[in-house]
């Protein structure tokens, strides 16, 4: 696994300087690292995604779990905004459309927190909690 | 799209800043804690938006979220009173989220990295097109040094405002409606039971 996906990954960005041909390892491996595609990105948005889900699924804190939201739609106008910037070197048709739909994500986002923290702030004037644990009332 | 040199090195440290921040947002005990470090994920966020020439966006990011948001949830905590979670933190819930999180990653990383072996993101229509008329295709260096966008951080907002209001103006109306039942309901949830009495 390591030698069939992990090494050709790291060695695909060999055409930046294709002058110098490599002769050691290290020496490949920095310049692997010397250049940022738009891999690099979709693997920043995965993992800012995967931590997200992670603090939805093991928090018990109402405001938290909204905050891992926010992480979840920022990992995504990552992806957005990146596949823009690629289209726009590619020669897309219309590449601001990534950017676009950042805005609305945001405007959307925006509207989220306000509604969710205003079930919030209802709630606790009603149960006086704000874990998730203890609002069981629709519960049999 | 590659960024060389400088570019890469300010991404690899808004990279480790984005990831070391948003862990600590959902391990801090202390939601105020979380909420800064979240302020902090964001604006590292915004910086990677400036690497990624989307000046406008970085903008946005900064101003709602930093500005708006992220405001909003401090005084939902501050009115609040959120007590520090007393159980331990190695539950069952902990456990089982913490092992769906993992499957998931494992999954996504596997298909990126099966993307970035058939080299699937490399190639473009201005590569398809050398292509056909039987020219050398260009390479990804080539295509940056002749269409990346030059210095003028204008050029960005004004594509953006043509797109906006060109192919996304039925979006923009329905977003500020969904702005206006935001803000009706909000004021709805958000009112006390004797501010009802008075009021209606």
């Amino acid at each position: 696994m390591l030698y069939q996906w992990f090494i050709p990954m790291l060695l695909q960005a060999q055409d930046v300087f294709p002058e110098a041909a490599a002769p050691g390892f290290l020496d490949r491996l920095t310049r692997a690292f010397s250049v940022v595609s738009i891999n690099n990105f979709l693997f920043l948005s995965a993992l800012l995604f995967t931590i997200g889900v992670a603090g939805v699924l093991t928090r018990r804190n109402i405001i938290v779990i909204l905050m891992s939201i926010e992480l979840i739609l920022n990992a995504a106008n990552l992806n957005l905004v990146a596949f823009s910037r690629y289209w726009q070197i590619q020669g897309g048709i219309s590449p601001y459309t990534g950017q676009l739909f950042t805005i609305f994500i945001i405007v959307v986002a925006a509207a989220e927190a306000v509604i969710g923290l205003g079930i919030l702030i209802a709630l606790y004037r009603n149960r006086e909690t704000v874990s998730v644990d203890e609002i069981d009332i629709l519960k049999l | 799209m590659q960024l060389v040199q400088f570019g890469a090195i300010f991404f690899y440290l808004l990279a480790a800043l984005v990831l070391f921040f948003s862990v600590f947002t959902i391990t801090s005990r202390n939601a105020v804690h979380c909420a800064l470090y979240l302020i902090s994920t964001l604006v590292a966020i915004a910086g990677l938006y400036i690497l990624l020439r989307a000046e406008f966006v970085a903008g946005v990011q900064i101003l709602v979220y930093v500005g708006g948001v992220l405001v909003l949830f401090l005084f939902v905590i501050m009115l609040v009173n959120v007590r520090d979670e007393g159980t331990p933190i190695y539950t069952k819930q902990f456990l089982i989220g913490t092992f769906i999180t993992f499957i998931m990653a494992i999954g996504i990383i596997v298909v990126l990295i099966q993307t970035q072996r058939i080299n699937y993101f490399a190639s473009g229509p201005r590569i398809a097109v050398a292509i056909d008329q039987g020219q050398q295709p260009p390479t990804e260096t080539e295509l940056v040094k002749q269409f990346a966008a030059k210095g003028d951080s204008r050029a960005n907002s004004r594509k953006l405002s043509q797109e906006l209001y060109t192919r996304g103006s039925l979006p923009f109306e329905i977003a500020s409606v969904i702005l206006l039942v935001a803000i009706v309901g909000a004021v709805r949830m958000a009112r006390e039971k004797k501010q009802e009495k008075m009021y209606d």
